[in-house]
C-alpha cells in the first residue's frame, strides 16, 4: 500500500474532524506535498457538503390521513404477502430451483415411506404386507429369476396362524390397499413351504369367496403349481391378503407362460404360481 | 493490634467515627444515583410509548408527527422516489405500531424507529432492484434531460456550495447513492444525510464503530468518483 493509499483512508476521519492531531498533522503534510492527494481530498470535500446538501423531501400533505387510515384498518391478506416477500433476501435462480427439486423429490420420498397401517397387538403380519413401493421394486430388483422376492411374512406366519388372523385382516384390508390392489390384477407368486398344503388352503376358501378354480398345472421340472381362479372382484383383496400370508410377493409375468390376469365383468381371472421354499 | 503498632491516641484519630461512615455511605449512593442518571440516556418518548401502551392511539400519532418527515427523508433516499417513499414511510410506522410492544427500552425509541425505518428501506431497496427498478428509471431517462444537465453545470471553482446545491447534482448525488451497494447506502444516508453521529448508527446498525468509518469512507469515494466525473 502506497503512502497515498493510506493518506486516502484517512480522509474521511480528518474530513470529520475524527483523527487525532498527530495523524492530522501527518495527512496535512501529505497534501501539501502532493497534488494529486490535494485534488483528492478537495473533491472528497465536496463530496461529503453535496451529500450534507441534499434537500429534504417533504411527504405529501394527505401522508398523516392515509396512515391514520392504514392504522385504523388491521393489515390484509395481500399486505402480508407482500411485505413477506419484500423482506425475502434475493435467491439466485439456480439455487431456488435446486431446493424447490429437492423439496419435492423429500415429499415424494417421505410419502412412500410413511407407515400406512397404524396396527396394534396382534397384527404384525399385516404390517408386512402393505411394504411401500420402493421396496416392493427393490425385493423385485434383488430376485434372480423375478419370482423369489421373499415376503417377510412368507417363511414366519403358518397357514392356519394367517386363517385365525381374518377378522383383522378383513377390517383393515378394507382401508388399506395390499400389494395386489397396487400392482392392479396381475399373478402373484405363493412361496410356501409345502405347495401342496397351500394349494389346498386356497381351494378350501374359494368357496367362501364365491370364487371357482379354472386351471392348474404343475411344472414338472421344479414342482411348482400354476392356479389359475376366477373370483368376483370384490374377494380380490380378501383372497390376495390371504395369499399374501401364505407367502405371495407382487411379481410380473415375464417368468410365467400364462397370459397375466385379467378382470372380467365383475370377475377377476387370477394365475397364482405357488413355489417351494428355496 | 494496631495499639501495638500505633500510640492509642494516633490510633483513635485513624479510625472515623460511625456518623462519619455513614455520611460517606450516603454521598456515595448520592453520587451512583447521579451517575447512573447521566449514564443512561433520557428517553423523551418512553411517557408517550406508555400511553400508547395503554391503547391511546393518539399518543401514537403523537410519535408521528414528531418523526414522520425524518422518517419519509430518509424512506426518500433509499429509493429515490416519491410514491415508492410515501409507501415505504408508510409501511415503516405501520410495523413501528403493530411491533411496539416488542420495544423494550434498551435503546431510546428514536434509535428503535431508525432501526426499523433501515431494514425496511433497505429490503425495500433490494427487493426494486432485483426488480430492475432503477435500471429501468435510468433507460427512461431521456438524453435530452442528461445533456441539460450538462449544460447547466458551472465552473465548480467559482461558486461550489451553489452549484452542489443545485438540482442538478442533486440528482447526480442521488442517483449515485443510488448505485450504491445497501450495506454502504444506508449508512451514507444515516451519517451524512440524517446526520446521526457514529455513536448512534453503531447503535441502529449494530455494528462496530470501526466498520462504520470505513464502510461510510468506502462510500464517499464511490460518490466521489461518479461526481468528479460529470463535474470535471
Amino acid at each position: 500500500m502506497s503512502e497515498c493509499e493510506r493518506i486516502s483512508d484517512l480522509f474521511g476521519e480528518v474530513h470529520d474532524n475524527q483523527a487525532d492531531g498527530k495523524i492530522e498533522q501527518y495527512v496535512r503534510d501529505h497534501l501539501l506535498d502532493c497534488p494529486g492527494c490535494r485534488e483528492s481530498f478537495k473533491w472528497y470535500g465536496y463530496t461529503v457538503t453535496a451529500l450534507n446538501g441534499l434537500d429534504r423531501i417533504s411527504p405529501p400533505p394527505d401522508f398523516l390521513a392515509r396512515l391514520n387510515t392504514k392504522l385504523e384498518t388491521s393489515p390484509s391478506f395481500f399486505d402480508f404477502i407482500r411485505s413477506l416477500f419484500a423482506a425475502v433476501p434475493r435467491v439466485p435462480v439456480p439455487v431456488g430451483v435446486s431446493a424447490l427439486a429437492l423439496i419435492v423429490v423429500l415429499s415424494i420420498a417421505l410419502y412412500n415411506n410413511v407407515p400406512q397401517v397404524p396396527i396394534s397387538g396382534t397384527s404384525t403380519a399385516l404390517e408386512q404386507t402393505t411394504p411401500s413401493p420402493v421396496a416392493e421394486a427393490r425385493m423385485a430388483a434383488r430376485d434372480t429369476r423375478g419370482l423369489r422376492a421373499k415376503s417377510l411374512a412368507s417363511s414366519t406366519v403358518h397357514p392356519m396362524y394367517a386363517l385365525q388372523a381374518r377378522p383383522e385382516i378383513e377390517s383393515v384390508a378394507h382401508r388399506f390397499p395390499t400389494v395386489a390392489d397396487r400392482i392392479g390384477a396381475d399373478n402373484l407368486t405363493v412361496e410356501s413351504p409345502s405347495v401342496d398344503r397351500a394349494v389346498e388352503s386356497l381351494k378350501r376358501i374359494l368357496p367362501d369367496l364365491q370364487g371357482r378354480l379354472v386351471d392348474e398345472k404343475i411344472q414338472q421340472n421344479m414342482g411348482d403349481k400354476i392356479l389359475a381362479v376366477l373370483i368376483p372382484s370384490e374377494s380380490y383383496g380378501h383372497l390376495t391378503t390371504e395369499l399374501i400370508n401364505h407367502g405371495a410377493v407382487a411379481a410380473g409375468s415375464a417368468d410365467i407362460s400364462h397370459a397375466p390376469s385379467k378382470k372380467e365383468g365383475n370377475n377377476v381371472l387370477l394365475y397364482i404360481r405357488f413355489v417351494h421354499t428355496r | 493490634m494496631f495499639g501495638e503498632i500505633l500510640p492509642e491516641k494516633k490510633f483513635n484519630q485513624v479510625v472515623a467515627s460511625p456518623e462519619t461512615i455513614l455520611n460517606c455511605l450516603c454521598l456515595n449512593l448520592v453520587s451512583l444515583l447521579l451517575f447512573s442518571a447521566f449514564q443512561q440516556e433520557v428517553d423523551e418518548d418512553r411517557g408517550t410509548i406508555q400511553e400508547c401502551l395503554r391503547g391511546n392511539r393518539e399518543a401514537f400519532n403523537v410519535l408521528v408527527e414528531k418523526y414522520y418527515k425524518k422518517i419519509y427523508n430518509l424512506a426518500y433516499r433509499f429509493v429515490g422516489d416519491a410514491e415508492e417513499a410515501n409507501d415505504l414511510a408508510q409501511e415503516i410506522f405501520t410495523a413501528a405500531y403493530q411491533n411496539l410492544r416488542k420495544f423494550r427500552g434498551d435503546a431510546k425509541f428514536s434509535t428503535w424507529l431508525f432501526q426499523i425505518a433501515t431494514n425496511r428501506g433497505k429490503n425495500r431497496f433490494k427487493y426494486l432492484k432485483r426488480r430492475g427498478y432503477f435500471a429501468n428509471r435510468g433507460q427512461a431517462e431521456s438524453d435530452d434531460d442528461r445533456d441539460s444537465i450538462q449544460k447547466v453545470i458551472p465552473d465548480l471553482s467559482t461558486n461550489p456550495e451553489t452549484l452542489l446545491a443545485s438540482k442538478q447534482i442533486q440528482k447526480i448525488v442521488q442517483d449515485a447513492i443510488n448505485e450504491l451497494d445497501p450495506d454502504h447506502k444506508e449508512i451514507v444516508i444515516l451519517r451524512d444525510i440524517e446526520g446521526f453521529s457514529y455513536d448512534e448508527i453503531a447503535q441502529i446498525l449494530n455494528l462496530p464503530e470501526g466498520t462504520t468509518k470505513s464502510r461510510l469512507h468506502r462510500a464517499r469515494m464511490v460518490v466521489k468518483e461518479k461526481l468528479k466525473k460529470v463535474l470535471s
